[in-house]
């Protein structure tokens, strides 16, 4: 069973947050879940390496991309061409 | 279906508006019911009916998917038009650029009706997680449609699109193409640029093809798969065309009876499954048997990788750049945690905490590293299938759709999966065709998986065996259904 200390290490690792009604649902859940997917620690593994799919890579040349304006176009909040953001700390 | 409607707006039987029209109000009238779109974009699917329409009266000659209308599933990205993913996180999103599949339909002509409902950020196979509410099937409206391109199926099997774009992760078209009756093909890992799809699960996504019939499938396919620098894992070499493929005889073609995928179907579809084989059979095609011994892990191993990758995508989502900001928060931290906690469903948030435990130093070697190492190992089991036969045959799904909320919890739910995951785990071509009813006439499907880029091949089968189905084998609408 999955325990608290655990929820909460996950809860932070995943920047969410559950009340504690919700906690006892999701390790309900959890928990399910896991028992499932342990069945592949018992797997005869044919292979030492693990899976990959191919990938060709390109010259890391600078092309034309977006402009500043289309990256910002979907920002919550932006001000002179930058992203604005909550204050961090006292100045 | 696309082939005699281009025909009839050559030859001015109907223009290219009054077709868009006729979508348009078919959507009007039954989407409601259906809940296929969460977008219609009617103004600019006018637009381009009309250019369509001014070409044939300048006498130019037109391509085969001008003036066909199309619906795209909501996490293909569209310039300028709301993309949410099915998500409240972004429900005001609007891309700034087209993805790959988009831009080439675009140049084609195709007429873009809207924007289809699926399972928030495609995770689901029901169609029933979506923040817009779930899709219903156009047999029986209080039944799933499947998912997670649920959508996209209901608007192809209720003649609200000619054919629809969607994505398939571990079976997000094949399922709902089964449950809604229609072709739905998921390519080669690698055949379509993934660029300005939104992923949920990198190494395993591909956007494919639902279409009423497998020349429809073709046809498309063949316009959308291409190489495309802006995806790495797109491939750059030449593909052999599906449609030019599809008259070709099945002679000599071996097909492979997957025999695990087929422990625990029901009668019903068991008999409909035979009737197929013995129907490539009279084709031409040789049966033999072949067997995936562990194929029951592709299951396990696809919710690690899947829910793994899904926690590191995912993470992008912080309310900064894009995406739905919490009104209320006293700093940075709070302003992530809160954006997300509102803006995600649970099934995503629940994927999300599950993927982090998998990726946990503590925890990566048992389940991470190891789902790796079992899927090299599936996919050379899956291999050493392609030594004996052309073709992989099984059912895509165990059964017909089930009634909306039938499955409450999240194993029985991934569970649905079990025929269709492996296909992605080995990056290979599959495609789901109707294969008849059950009893109460919701639509099964049958499976075919191809070899890697052999979508020609595998089209080419599925073609066949669709000219072979009697009338009375394909799904029909009928009492509680919705046509025009």
């Amino acid at each position: 069973m999955m325990k608290q200390t655990e929820l909460k290490t996950l809860e932070k690792l995943s920047k969410l947050s559950f009340t504690e009604k919700e906690k006892k649902q999701l390790q309900k859940e959890l928990d399910a879940v896991l028992l499932f997917v342990d069945q592949i620690k018992d797997a005869d593994e044919k292979t030492e390496t693990g899976f990959e799919n191919s990938c060709d890579l390109r010259e890391d040349n600078i092309v034309y991309s977006f402009s500043r304006e289309d990256l910002l176009h979907n920002a919550p909040t932006k001000e002179q061409g930058f992203f604005k953001l909550p204050r961090r700390g006292e100045y | 279906m696309i082939r005699a409607l281009h025909e009839a707006l050559v030859r001015k039987k109907l223009s290219a508006v009054e077709l868009t029209d006729k979508y348009l109000s078919a959507i009007n009238s039954y989407d409601s019911a259906l809940n296929s779109y969460i977008t219609v974009t009617e103004r600019e699917a006018r637009a381009t009916a009309r250019l369509v329409d001014k070409k044939i009266a300048n006498g130019e000659e037109i391509g085969l998917l001008e003036g066909i209308p199309m619906s795209v599933k909501d996490n293909i990205s569209t310039k300028g038009i709301i993309t949410s993913c099915g998500s409240k996180m972004l429900k005001d999103y609007k891309p700034v650029y087209d993805a790959y599949a988009v831009e080439q339909l675009r140049l084609e002509g195709a007429v873009l009706l809207g924007k289809t409902n699926m399972d928030e950020f495609g995770m689901g196979s029901t169609g029933e997680s979506s923040y817009y509410g779930a899709t219903r099937n156009p047999y029986h409206r209080n039944f799933v449609s499947g998912g997670s391109s649920g959508g996209a199926a209901v608007s192809v099997a209720a003649d609200l699109a000619v054919f629809g774009l969607g994505s398939d992760t571990g079976g997000s078209i094949r399922l709902p193409a089964s449950f809604c009756g229609v072709v739905g093909l998921k390519p080669s890992y690698g055949a379509v640029s993934r660029y300005g799809l939104i992923a949920y699960a990198s190494s395993l996504d591909q956007i494919g093809v639902l279409g009423k019939d497998t020349e429809d499938v073709a046809i498309v396919f063949d316009r959308i798969s291409k190489a495309d620098c802006r995806d790495s894992t797109c491939h750059k070499h030449k593909r052999s065309s599906a449609v030019s493929e599809l008259e070709k005889p099945l002679k000599g073609r071996k097909i492979g009876v997957l025999t695990e995928l087929f422990q625990g179907v029901s009668s019903e579809l068991e008999q409909s499954l035979q009737q197929a084989i013995i129907q490539f059979r009279y084709l031409g095609a040789e049966i033999v048997e072949v067997s995936v011994p562990d194929s029951t892990l592709s299951l396990p191993v696809y919710y690690i990788l899947a829910c793994g990758e899904c926690a590191s995508n995912l993470a992008r989502f912080d309310g900064v750049r894009y995406g739905a900001r919490a009104k209320h928060f006293e700093s940075i931290e709070e302003m992530i945690v809160t954006s997300r906690n509102e803006g995600f469903g649970l099934e995503v948030k629940q994927r999300i905490m599950m993927g982090n435990y998998f990726l946990r130093s503590a925890n990566y070697d048992d389940y991470y590293r190891t789902a790796q190492r079992v899927r090299a190992s599936l996919c050379k089991d899956v291999e050493q299938c392609f030594a004996k036969a052309d073709l992989l045959l099984s059912p895509t799904v165990h059964t017909s759709a089930f009634p909306l909320g039938a499955l409450k919890d999240a194993v029985s739910r991934y569970q649905t999966d079990l025929c269709t995951v492996l296909a992605n785990l080995c990056g290979l071509p599959a495609v789901s065709v109707p294969c008849g009813v059950d009893k109460t006439g919701l639509p099964f499907g049958l499976q075919l998986m191809g070899n890697k880029f052999c979508e020609h091949i595998l089209l080419n089968a599925a073609y066949q065996y669709e000219q072979t189905t009697i009338e009375s084998c394909k799904p029909k609408f009928g009492g509680d259904t919705v046509g025009i």
